[in-house]
């Protein structure tokens, strides 16, 4: 399995191509306002926003209410250190075959949020969670959408969209193993990894 | 020299199928009668070559019965070299001959299988052909590709990932695309069987997952999370040319092709429960299926080759293997399964079972509702997908 140079570098040259173009798309600088179907053309309003210094404009939303992932963090560099320790309190919990963040869940994300807030160069991976209950497709997709929910309520609370990413594992790294509703409620959650710089 | 063999074999389906359009009799062939199991004999085989055809003819619909309640007579030896011919039972005419040589005798085997399956059904035989899953073993996730029955495992990824996911093939090549998290982060990678060489095929911020390549191997679906959703996008095979299909806030999945490329069907939770739809490849409204009698999440569609069927998963208390008319309609629910994939032949299916903690490979003959487990495969074995 061991790869030679060359293909090490064409391997690294392509994913770069595939990040700068990836990258290009979503620098576009429109920031459209959910409901209002992208920004009025002639408008040079942007184009002022997004030239000099960044103003506190808020996470970009799309007209479906998503919020891009920016991806341009290398959150998967493998000199940066991860903690799976550091916001493990944090951890939230989910109701069967739901995504939701539920109003009593919330209160554990503003310990992310600060911390975030006040280490600009730390970065967030948030990890969407099944329990076995459905099928590894279903899961896979639900365990996106519950990071992806987490993050938006993360944003919500003030924690920076840029700094924050997800991942989903579907069923496949339960956090208790068992095949009753006490294991399955620990399952279905999102978890954080704090990853730092490379020293 | 591939592409070519595919063809002419492409070209052979279609002259039975239309041959079998103005007779009643061969109308039968590909209706009812296929839910009929064959009653065949078998003799003079020992040891593998007896269990292979045995495992072989089982999985085709065929049932191995004593020479007096046979409708076919299979008889040969395995002696040095396979051999073996089928006569019918009833006025004993002969239906085929065959004698091998060279590979192992297992391929030997394997191969006199389907002698015998496209000589008394007409259709092409699928015991030569492969399958690549996904292998869970402790912590790490691997892709694996082996014969149709489990057999001849090979370990094509040694990566210790954390997940992988999706593995298919590129139609027509020895070439795979799957997602692996081995990073962290899923991305989708190309994978040539014949010189080991990967690349990075996609790895676009977020999630980069269930790759699907079009039949005519020129086009691959995916589903990327890059806008902030799970959304469906397409591009060329060779990375370029990205569109984005969907763009909802409710999560899509497991995309695959109609055979003639022109269509995805895929999953969305956009009506609440997840539902089969089909977008055209080029971009459009999506239109759900209606998949009457299937209840719960519907999830994990594969479109048969001969275009006519899809079969999905429906959580129905339990996971069911359910089939559909291509256009949509009412649902056949098959057995107890998840996951299914195609063989070549529109006819078998292999798909997830789960066995306490574990999963194993299954295969289904649809029309006789028939199942049998692949051969024991140390770990816990999903998402397979056959060679096409």
């Amino acid at each position: 399995m061991k790869r030679s140079p060359v293909s090490k570098l064409l391997i690294l040259g392509f994913s770069l191509i595939l990040a700068a173009t990836a990258c290009k798309k979503q620098d576009k600088g429109t920031t459209a306002i959910p409901g209002s179907r992208g920004a009025v053309t002639g408008d040079n309003r942007n184009d002022l926003l997004n030239s000099g210094p960044a103003i506190n404009e808020g996470p970009k939303v799309n007209e479906r209410g998503n919020i891009p992932l920016t991806g341009n963090r290398n959150i998967d560099d493998p000199n940066r250190r991860r903690d799976t320790d550091q916001f493990q309190g944090s951890t939230v919990y989910f109701a069967l075959d739901s995504s939701t963040v539920r109003a009593n869940e919330r209160g554990k994300l503003n310990e992310i949020v600060s911390y975030l807030k006040g280490n600009p160069n730390a970065d967030v991976l948030v990890e969407g969670h099944c329990d076995e209950r459905g099928t590894e497709g279903y899961n896979l997709a639900l365990g996106d959408r519950r990071a992806l929910a987490v993050r938006e309520a993360l944003v919500a609370l003030g924690a920076p969209a840029d700094n924050l990413h997800t991942v989903s594992f579907g069923e496949a790294k339960p956090a208790v193993q068992g095949h009753s509703e006490a294991a399955w409620s620990k399952n279905r959650r999102a978890a954080f990894v704090l990853v730092l710089p490379a020293q | 020299m591939k592409s070519i063999f595919t063809l002419a074999v492409g070209i052979f389906h279609f002259s039975i199928a239309s041959f079998a359009a103005p007779g009643p009799d061969e109308i039968d062939i590909t209706g009812s009668a296929r839910a009929r199991l064959i009653p065949i004999a078998i003799s003079g085989f020992n040891g593998e070559t007896d269990s292979i055809l045995k495992f072989d003819l089982f999985v085709a619909g065929f049932e191995i019965v004593a020479p007096d309640k046979a409708q076919y007579l299979v008889s040969g030896s395995n002696n040095g070299n396979v051999e073996g011919k089928v006569v019918d039972a009833i006025n004993r005419n002969p239906v085929v001959q065959k004698a091998f040589t060279g590979g192992s005798v297992r391929s030997q085997s394997h191969a006199l299988s389907d002698v015998i399956v496209s000589a008394i059904t007409r259709q092409t035989g699928v015991a030569q052909t492969k399958i690549v899953f996904k292998v869970e073993q402790g912590n790490a996730s691997e892709v694996y590709v082996s014969d149709y029955d489990g057999h001849n495992t090979v370990a094509v990824t040694r990566d210790n990932a954390p997940l992988v996911n999706g593995p298919c093939w590129v139609p027509g090549t020895r070439k795979l695309l799957y997602a692996s998290w081995k990073s962290g982060m899923p991305q989708i990678f190309s994978h040539d069987l014949s010189t080991g060489a990967r690349q990075v095929f996609a790895r676009y911020p977020g999630s980069n997952i269930s790759p699907a390549v079009s039949a005519d191997g020129k086009r691959v679906a995916m589903i990327l999370n890059k806008e902030g959703s799970p959304d469906l996008y397409v591009c060329n095979i060779d990375g370029s040319g990205l569109k984005q299909l969907t763009k909802t806030r409710e999560e899509e999945s497991s995309p695959c092709w109609s055979p003639n490329n022109r269509t995805i069907c895929f999953v969305s939770t956009k009506s609440g429960k997840a539902g089969l739809y089909t977008i055209d490849a080029e971009g459009g409204e999506p239109r759900k299926l209606s998949t009457v009698r299937a209840a719960g999440h519907l999830t994990e569609p594969d479109w048969a080759p001969d275009g006519r069927t899809i079969v999905f998963t429906a959580q129905m208390g339990t996971f069911q293997i359910c089939t559909i008319p291509a256009g949509g309609g009412e649902a056949s629910i098959l057995v107890d399964g998840e996951d299914p994939s195609w063989a070549p032949n529109s006819r078998t299916v292999v798909f997830t079972r789960r066995e306490g903690n574990k999963r194993v490979l299954s295969l289904l003959d649809v029309p006789t509702k028939r199942v049998k487990d692949v051969s024991k495969i140390s770990g816990s074995c999903s998402q397979a997908s056959w060679q096409k």
